[in-house]
């Protein structure tokens, strides 16, 4: 396993130039907040000065950049008729994934403290921002939100470069996923409204998980008409099924 | 016991077997061509040895091991190139070296494999893969077959772009490793270039063996034949064909096989008062012994 992640290393880096994708996630926050004088705001600076946005664009990216280039370049082929086992193969390629979100967030969350040093010097992180707290606190929960949701479309994106081989297709879903959120709420609805059942429609868990610890259990249950336990299962469900799927169509794969 | 071992093995898609029942061996040192058409199952073969492709039937063995879709341990000791050269665009080639040389504990040195495989001239150096030409990139797929010290190199079409000189030096080059214990197994439609390098040779046609044999062995089969022009061809056919050699005239020229020596058939002809007046022998030919082959293949013969 070991190799296998040098090997997605060293390809992440050379060839797709990831450490680009990781200064201008540092970059991004201190651009924002620094240009843009509406910004220098506690909402701006708890989404890291908008940095959340591009992490979850370039996560999204990165990840089915990491499947579909294989196919593209017929690289797939040595990348499986080695020792390894697909298994290994696939388990290496989330774990780069998750590893890239990781530094994503340190250097978006570095960029951000930096810019508020720079250009809001009186900001007071400890300050209470309502029901989660402080700055620092509300940043937290952000990124985890974030976290949480990349993780979802993630795994749609792999589940989707996995079926079709192309990375088009998948980023293109996943980036409705992330900026078209208010149509997703209307499908979702529209589901709700045919039938309660389609409560546990995916829209509906992964629009419930995205404001998990912003909202109280309370209004997340009117909200979203699954209680806060009940939308966490369903969310672990579809992570497994997505992933299951993408894995399955990876391992039985001829190349 | 051969180094690779393919038994029975056989591999369906719907009615269309793409292999039927496909048994062969390599031997350590040995180069083995993989010849047959387009769409015979030459590269369903090799990807099935990779473990690249289930199969539904049969075995397949490496030094011992067996190779499944789901087991690979044996393939840490198979280089291969298939179809076409599998390149990272952003990478360098010493890049793409480093990259497959993690791989193993004991790489090929670099510098050395670069050399005989020519990647390590001015148009190589800092170039991304992108800018490579055809050539470039398949003497570097080639490289990337080479560099775990495999001790069998699958190598799918490794002619394909290159130029004359390249080609022979490829040869060399696959001769020497050849030499020093590496096993080949080598599939090209440049069948002179085959002719040339290979020791063994496997025919497959429509997923099924057809023949498989040395290459000296393979040629006595059509061995030798001699292009005749009498003062009448046609009387010397009749003659010819009393002695039971296999003759016909094709263009307007006498075409003998199968008798022991060019004296014989020479005398033959003296004996019947007819006149010689041109005389070439042919020796064995892949390319001929190949397409008499399928077509007696193809006839059900």
């Amino acid at each position: 396993m070991l190799t296998l992640m040098k090997q997605e290393y060293y390809k992440a880096f050379k060839q797709n130039k990831l450490y680009i994708w990781l200064i201008l996630s540092f970059i991004f926050p201190i651009a924002i907040i620094g240009i843009f004088k509406s910004q220098r705001t506690p909402a701006s600076v708890i989404n890291l000065g908008q940095a959340l946005l591009y992490v979850q664009m370039a996560g999204i990216i990165i990840t089915a950049l990491s499947v579909s280039q294989e196919f593209g370049f017929g690289t797939i082929r040595p990348l499986l008729s080695r020792r390894f086992s697909r298994g290994s193969v696939f388990v290496s390629k989330l774990l780069l994934n998750l590893s890239v979100y990781i530094g994503l967030f340190v250097t978006a969350f570095i960029g951000t403290v930096l810019a508020v040093a720079l250009f809001i010097p009186k900001y007071d992180f400890s300050k209470s921002l309502g029901y989660t707290g402080n700055s620092w606190q509300t940043m937290g929960i952000g990124m985890l939100d974030t976290a949480i949701q990349m993780i979802f479309v993630a795994a749609l994106v792999l589940m989707i470069t996995n079926l079709v081989k192309s990375s088009g297709a998948a980023i293109g879903l996943g980036v409705v996923m992330i900026v078209a959120t208010p149509l997703i709420g209307v499908i979702s609805v529209k589901l709700i409204d045919l039938a309660a059942i389609f409560k546990w429609n995916p829209f509906n868990i992964y629009l419930g998980m995205s404001n998990i610890g912003q909202l109280s259990p309370q209004l997340m249950k009117q909200a979203m008409h699954i209680s806060q336990n009940g939308l966490i299962v369903a969310y672990l469900i579809y992570i497994a099924l997505m992933y299951g799927i993408a894995y399955l169509i990876f391992k039985k794969r001829s190349v | 016991m051969a180094l690779l071992e393919v038994k029975n093995v056989s591999k369906k898609y719907g009615a269309r077997a793409a292999m039927d029942q496909v048994s062969f061996e390599v031997e350590a040192g040995h180069i083995v061509g993989l010849i047959g058409p387009n769409g015979a199952g030459k590269s369903t073969t090799m990807r099935a040895i990779t473990g690249l492709m289930s199969y539904s039937s049969g075995t397949i063995s490496f030094d011992g091991q067996p190779v499944t879709f789901s087991n690979h341990q044996a393939l840490d000791k198979i280089g291969n190139l298939i179809e076409y050269p599998s390149i990272y665009p952003n990478l360098t080639a010493l890049e793409h070296l480093k990259l497959y040389a993690m791989d193993t504990k004991s790489p090929a040195d670099f510098k050395m494999l670069m050399h005989k495989t020519q990647i390590d001239g001015d148009n190589f150096g800092k170039r991304k893969a992108k800018n490579f030409s055809l050539g470039m990139k398949q003497r570097l797929g080639i490289a990337i077959a080479l560099i775990r010290n495999p001790k069998l190199v699958i190598l799918d079409e490794p002619m394909n772009g290159l130029d004359p000189q390249s080609v022979h030096d490829l040869r060399e080059l696959i001769r020497s490793l050849a030499d020093e214990g590496t096993a080949f197994l080598i599939s090209s439609h440049l069948l002179d270039e085959l002719q040339k390098l290979v020791d063994d040779v496997v025919i497959i046609n429509h997923g099924k063996i057809i023949e498989k044999d040395t290459m000296s062995n393979f040629f006595s089969h059509d061995k030798v034949r001699w292009t005749v022009d009498t003062n009448d061809n046609e009387a010397a056919l009749l003659v010819v064909q009393e002695h039971n050699w296999q003759a016909s005239i094709d263009d307007g020229h006498l075409q003998i096989t199968g008798a022991e020596s060019l004296q014989e058939v020479i005398s033959a002809i003296n004996q019947a008062n007819l006149k010689i007046l041109t005389l070439n022998t042919i020796t064995g030919n892949l390319e001929k012994s190949l397409l008499d082959m399928l077509a007696a293949d193809d006839k059900g013969e």
